[in-house]
């Protein structure tokens, strides 16, 4: 099975500084699976999907995606998608330029399609002409997660994606997470608190003091 | 309108040879640049920066010197290149600065953009911008203060080409260290300018010696050479300044 993992990391460990930020970290995600960890502020979950996407190098351990081993200096792969704090779009463009530029440079078929459905599915159609800069926080997250849902990868790694939603926004992004798994793509979310913001959580597991550890099994 | 030319020629060619590594580099190199184009265009940072400077130069010099003409003759290949230098710096350094909110740099840098490819399509566009104001001041100078002088404007279509590569150069060396530094340093670009002193002293060379009759080509191939070294620097340490 640990064949088929679209990621997997065997005794990862990092370091801030001269400090070990977590070590001895073990975890697996299938196609379709949903990962959740949790932790206080400054637990290290930001730095860990770091790692994972590559932005960050690490001291130790394993990582594989897609099956294959990931150096430390490793490139990135448009298969990986990541939302991190911030949404990667230009201010000074409007939201359509913005997705039209990452949607080139991914090279996405049927770009000018894909853009209406995948604004159309964020509900950003009012919003789609405005210039980024314009956006409330909550509209950021959403032009956030339309840059992701663009770009369609394979392993989706959220960083607190939950965070600025409305009820409306949490909804959609709770049926992007399940489509993304129906298509077999898996998704690990990080969140500072246990609150019961997605469904149907396959692993969530705890990040403290260094060390990862299961919370419950789905 | 160009923007969209070259978005158009970026699609086709993105079509017609996929997974071919030098033509998706073009093809990313066009998306940038056309994007770039679309950022500048809307900004107007490098073109209105460098007028600006012109106009204020040709005012105060029409203003304080024009009863001398053979005096402005004489200094103005000098004065028109110090006000390139500095709005010319000044406007490239800023280069990245669209990239800095919302962390835009590690956007591109995760869509598998390389630092050379973003770097040649900000290069190629503000030369674009840089050059077609340098040309407009250069002419407005030659047009007020130079009336009787006759010159080849093709070699001087060259020596403002060569001189604006080399501050374009520079200026996007510093805007990458300025990137690096999160302007934690606010008066790096003074610091670094001196980095454009031989640009400088050989387009001025070049541009008096055209201007007055003298031998330019000593002057333009000392411009060529500073050029490629510069050039060349740019490319090479830009891969090594990337912050993710």
């Amino acid at each position: 099975m640990m064949d088929s993992a679209l990621l997997e990391c065997q005794n990862l460990s990092c370091d801030m500084g001269s400090r070990p930020l977590w070590q001895g970290v073990w975890l697996s995600l299938e196609p379709g699976g949903l990962m959740k960890v949790v932790g206080p502020n400054g637990a290290g979950k930001s730095t860990l999907l770091k790692v994972l996407v590559g932005l960050r190098g690490f001291r130790c351990g394993r990582l594989m995606r897609f099956g294959e081993r990931v150096s430390v200096a490793a490139k990135p792969d448009s298969r990986v998608g990541y939302l991190g704090h911030a949404s990667f779009l230009y201010a000074s463009l409007t939201l359509e330029e913005n997705l039209r530029l990452y949607g080139r440079l991914w090279g996405v078929p049927h770009l000018s399609r894909r853009i209406n459905a995948v604004v159309e599915q964020m509900g950003l159609q009012w919003s789609r002409y405005e210039r980024i800069q314009s956006f409330s926080q909550g509209m950021m997250q959403r032009a956030g997660l339309a840059r992701l849902e663009l770009q369609r990868p394979r392993l989706w790694l959220m960083d607190e994606p939950f965070s600025g939603l409305d009820d409306q926004g949490r909804n959609m992004l709770r049926r992007m997470i399940d489509d993304a798994r129906r298509r077999g793509d898996a998704v690990l979310i990080t969140a500072p608190t246990f609150s019961d913001d997605i469904g149907d959580v396959g692993q969530t597991t705890v990040l403290d003091r260094g060390q990862l550890r299961k919370r419950n099994e789905g | 309108m160009l923007a969209k030319q070259l978005f158009s020629i970026a699609a086709n060619s993105g079509n017609a040879t996929r997974g071919d590594a030098q033509v998706q580099a073009i093809r990313r190199w066009v998306v940038l640049t056309a994007h770039e184009w679309t950022l500048q265009w809307r900004h107007k940072d490098s073109g209105l920066a460098v007028l600006a400077v012109a106009l204020l130069e040709i005012a105060a010099f029409d203003l304080s010197m024009n009863r001398i003409p053979r005096l402005l003759a004489q200094t103005g290949p000098g004065i028109l290149w110090m006000g390139f230098l500095f709005s010319g710096t000044l406007t490239v350094t800023r280069a990245y600065a669209h990239e800095t909110a919302e962390d835009v740099m590690t956007g591109l840098y995760l869509a598998a953009l390389g630092q050379t490819t973003q770097l040649v399509a900000k290069l190629t566009v503000n030369f674009m911008w840089l050059l077609g104001s340098v040309w407009l001041t250069t002419w407005l100078w030659v047009r007020l203060f130079m009336a009787p002088t006759r010159f080849s404007w093709a070699v001087m279509d060259l020596i403002l080409s060569l001189g604006v590569l080399g501050l374009v150069s520079v200026g996007l060396l510093m805007a990458r260290v300025g990137l690096l530094l999160e302007g934690a340093d606010p008066f790096l670009t003074v610091w670094l300018m001196v980095l454009d002193l031989p640009v400088t002293v050989a387009a001025m060379g070049a541009t008096w010696a055209l201007m007055h009759g003298g031998d330019v080509w000593p002057w333009v191939r000392g411009l060529a050479v500073f050029d490629l070294i510069f050039l060349t620097s740019t490319l090479i340490f830009s891969d090594y300044l990337r912050e993710v």
